[in-house]
């Protein structure tokens, strides 16, 4: 047996106790294997791909740039990438028009192919006059990017093609600075490696502009950071990671 | 910085001057000479003439070729070209569109647009050898009693179905279209998305679909009773493309199958948000309804499937070109607990139109390129067993028109005269095709008992069947049934999987004449439900069961 009765708000503690009557007597009951209202079939709702409000998730992948512009560290293209993880809100001014943020996670890595002897100088003393193998500089930042959107052309709920202009602010809070040498010369070490975390040389703050173009379920991204990685601790080092990335977000929809 | 500048201009450039599509509408047909005998199929004609629609229509006219030249000239690519709509789809520029724009013999233009549409149902697989894929291909025909057609020898004979679909991989080899291919059964082929012959590559959902119409097994198995009917298969589907230009493509095969004489289009595709908004449900606003009420209105009936948004929060109901009025949209049923199942959508359409109008098995054994056949699920196959059946009928009673056609498949659904929008009048039956049957409207069956607040329903005691599904039982050799939970919480009694389940259905219909709320059931003991008065207020109850349909005004 099935109860359906609507109640006013001044009856809700009949109500409670009547239910709480029928949920007793449930191993007794029909079971209702379907109850549908129409009114929630055709509700249109405000929360959309282009409604007025929408939040999804999306991946990121990208990679850094080698300009080899002067006091620039040569990287290794490939290997020297930035991907994330995150939530995207959007909020829609008009039919062209919309605003919102990014909250996410950046993991970032570079590897460097220059010889920075003189940072490495400062690191440590010993380790310079050997062949350095590996040189890597990861790092995670926690990432706020607020973003103003134009949209192209009619759509449906749809997210549809756009530009966005981004500015983001991030927080560096993991790094890791990893050094590997290889010593032919040497008859007590053949490999050494120097692993070092928290780093005091890197800036903690960053801020930059990104412009992404959109278009469905894809953007592809393209983004300048206006602080540089390694602070005023390294004096002598005149060489900076680049301060360019590209790639791609890959949206999921909700 | 110069690279930056670069690429950031790059990408501007890429947004800004990124070429729209238009539908260009022209104003007239002047001077366009026309010969419908040497343009369409003798079936064409012949089906204009059964249903009093003009073989010299102005719809069918070709556009006039020097107002395409100029258009075609002033934009950038002509994308195709619709006589139905007397318009052509171009991509150009703000200033070559404004160009045509000013152009004398140009009615309107509407923009178009492009985006990534993808329809799919989750996969749930249940049946784990050939022994119970045998029963689901036995029970996906026999819930529509289809068998009787092939009794009688009917089998969709001397009826054309066209198929839109993503592709027809196997098609062209698979011992399951042996007896199509030994007949030149496939009538025409094409491909819209890349205007060429071949259909027998790309996704094979169409090779899936087209079995559910027309497929035998090597021992002979139906898994669709249109075995004898003529085919034509075309691709307007691109996954992962632009969505409105399958739309188009569909309009352009509607032109094309109609030419070609189909009498049936069937169209396991479905576009919702991705390309509309739920108030463009509304069976006139997007170009693939439109098209489908167009070819409807040439006297060919076009089946749908009502689209797998059920369980998608966002959307849930019909998607196009399910919502057009003279479309036969077609919903899921679960085989196993015999109502409907999770991801089949919901109607009505946005001007409160019935949709579904009828459902049949959405989950259903359907041809695989690897596995020769595999279970699969999703409205995509429920329709195109509707297409079969609904040739087969159309055999039986040739002198319908498309129109009384769908009529009278809705009102042989198995819950007629009763309907909702998860189920629309039930599964078609075949036998109310073949012989009069008697109304199944019968008050007798219920004990309505109307309370000071509360209206009481019973079913007559001798009526009241005890569904095996939902209880554990005790069968003769004294088997303990076993009772099993799906993934989506319906519960299967595994040693009676196919059977059609007797459940009590309710709704409650308003003044404007649709349901405000409906109901499904289980069926154990009396009362069955209580309903409060106040609810009921100005209201039509109605409810069904075991063939019974009472209605009760308040």
């Amino acid at each position: 047996m099935v109860l359906r009765v609507q109640y006013n708000f001044n009856e809700m503690r009949i109500a409670l106790i009547t239910h709480m009557l029928i949920f007793s007597m449930a191993g007794f009951c029909q079971d209702t294997l379907l109850y549908k209202k129409t009114v929630e079939t055709l509700s249109e709702g405000d929360f959309g791909p282009n409604k007025k409000n929408y939040i999804h998730t999306f991946f990121k992948v990208g990679f850094y740039q080698n300009t080899d512009a002067l006091n620039t560290c040569l990287i290794q293209g490939g290997n020297s990438f930035t991907s994330g993880y995150g939530v995207r809100f959007k909020r829609k001014l008009s039919s062209k028009l919309a605003f919102g943020y990014d909250l996410g996670y950046d993991f970032n890595q570079y590897r460097f192919k220059r010889d920075l002897s003189s940072l490495y100088s400062q690191l440590n003393g010993f380790l310079t006059s050997d062949s350095l193998k590996t040189d890597k500089l990861t790092f995670g930042i926690l990432e706020l990017a607020p973003y103003f959107r134009i949209n192209f052309g009619k759509r449906g709920d749809h997210l549809g093609k756009y530009l966005d202009f981004v500015f983001y602010g991030a927080l560096m809070i993991s790094s890791k600075h990893v050094l590997k040498w290889d010593h032919p010369n040497s008859s007590i070490i053949k490999k050494s490696t120097y692993k070092s975390r928290r780093l005091g040389y890197t800036n903690k703050l960053f801020y930059g502009i990104e412009m992404r173009y959109g278009n469905a379920f894809y953007n592809l991204f393209m983004r300048y950071r206006c602080v540089h990685i390694f602070n005023s601790k390294l004096n002598d080092n005149p060489y900076q990671p680049s301060l360019i990335s590209w790639g791609a977000y890959i949206i999921i929809p909700d | 910085m110069k690279c930056i500048l670069t690429i950031i201009i790059a990408l501007a450039l890429l947004s800004t001057c990124a070429q729209e599509k238009y539908w260009v509408y022209f104003s007239d047909k002047k001077g366009v000479t026309f010969d419908p005998k040497e343009y369409f199929h003798p079936n064409a004609i012949e089906r204009r003439i059964k249903n009093n629609y003009p073989i010299n229509h102005f719809s069918d006219r070709p556009l006039v070729k020097s107002y395409v030249q100029e258009v075609s000239g002033l934009a950038s690519l002509c994308k195709g070209v619709s006589r139905w709509l007397n318009a052509i789809v171009v991509t150009a520029n703000d200033a070559q569109i404004e160009q045509i724009r000013e152009l004398p013999f140009v009615l309107k233009i509407e923009a178009s647009s492009c985006h990534s549409v993808v329809c799919t149902s989750e996969e749930i697989n249940v049946t784990h050898n050939d022994f119970e894929k045998r029963d689901l291909i036995r029970f996906q025909l026999d819930r529509m009693n289809a068998h009787q057609f092939k009794e009688h020898g009917i089998t969709g004979r001397g009826l054309t179905i066209a198929i839109f679909d993503a592709g027809f991989p196997g098609v062209d080899k698979a011992p399951m279209f042996e007896h199509i291919r030994a007949r030149d059964g496939i009538i025409g082929t094409y491909d819209f998305i890349r205007n060429t012959d071949n259909v027998y590559r790309k996704i094979e959902h169409g090779s899936m679909v087209f079995s559910c119409i027309a497929g035998v097994t090597k021992d002979s198995l139906r898994l669709g009773v249109a075995t004898g009917a003529n085919f034509l298969l075309a691709i307007t589907e691109k996954l992962m493309k632009e969505g409105l230009a399958e739309e188009e493509a569909w309009l352009f095969a509607a032109e094309w199958a109609d030419k070609n004489g189909a009498d049936i289009i069937n169209s396991s595709l479905g576009y919702t948000r991705r390309n509309h908004f739920k108030q463009d449900m509304d069976g006139q606003t997007a170009i693939i309804t439109r098209a489908a009420n167009l070819a409807s209105a040439k006297g060919i009936l076009v089946v749908s499937s009502a689209g797998n948004e059920g369980n998608k929060r966002h959307w849930m109901m019909v998607a196009a070109p399910a919502d057009g009025d003279s479309v036969l949209a077609v919903g899921a049923i679960n085989p196993w607990s015999g109502f409907h199942t999770n991801f089949s959508s919901f109607g009505p359409s946005s001007d409160k139109e019935l949709k579904p109008n009828v459902t049949a098995v959405g989950h259903v054994i359907a041809y695989h390129k690897l596995l020769k056949m595999s279970e699969t699920q999703g409205t995509s196959f429920s329709a195109p067993l509707v297409a079969g059946f609904a040739a087969c009928a159309w055999q039986a009673n040739p002198t319908l028109t498309n129109w009384e056609l769908l009529k009278r498949i809705e009102t042989s659904g198995d819950l007629y005269p009763y309907f909702d929008y998860a189920h629309g009048y039930g599964v078609p039956q075949a036998d109310c095709f073949l012989s009069n049957t008697a109304s199944k409207s019968n008050d007798s069956a219920f004990i309505v008992d109307i309370g000071d607040s509360v209206v009481t329903i019973s079913i007559r005691d001798d009526l009241l069947i005890n569904d095996t599904l939902f209880h554990v039982s005790e069968n003769h050799d004294g088997v303990i049934n076993i009772i099993t939970k799906r993934d989506d919480g319906i519960k299967i009694d595994k040693n009676h999987p196919f059977i059609k389940h007797e459940l009590f259905y309710y709704h409650l219909e308003n003044k404007e004449g649709f349901l405000d709320e409906f109901s499904v059931l289980s069926v154990e003991k009396n009362p069955i439900v209580k309903i409060g008065l106040d609810s009921l207020e100005d209201r039509i109850l109605r409810i069904h069961y075991y063939g019974f349909t009472r209605s009760i005004q308040f």
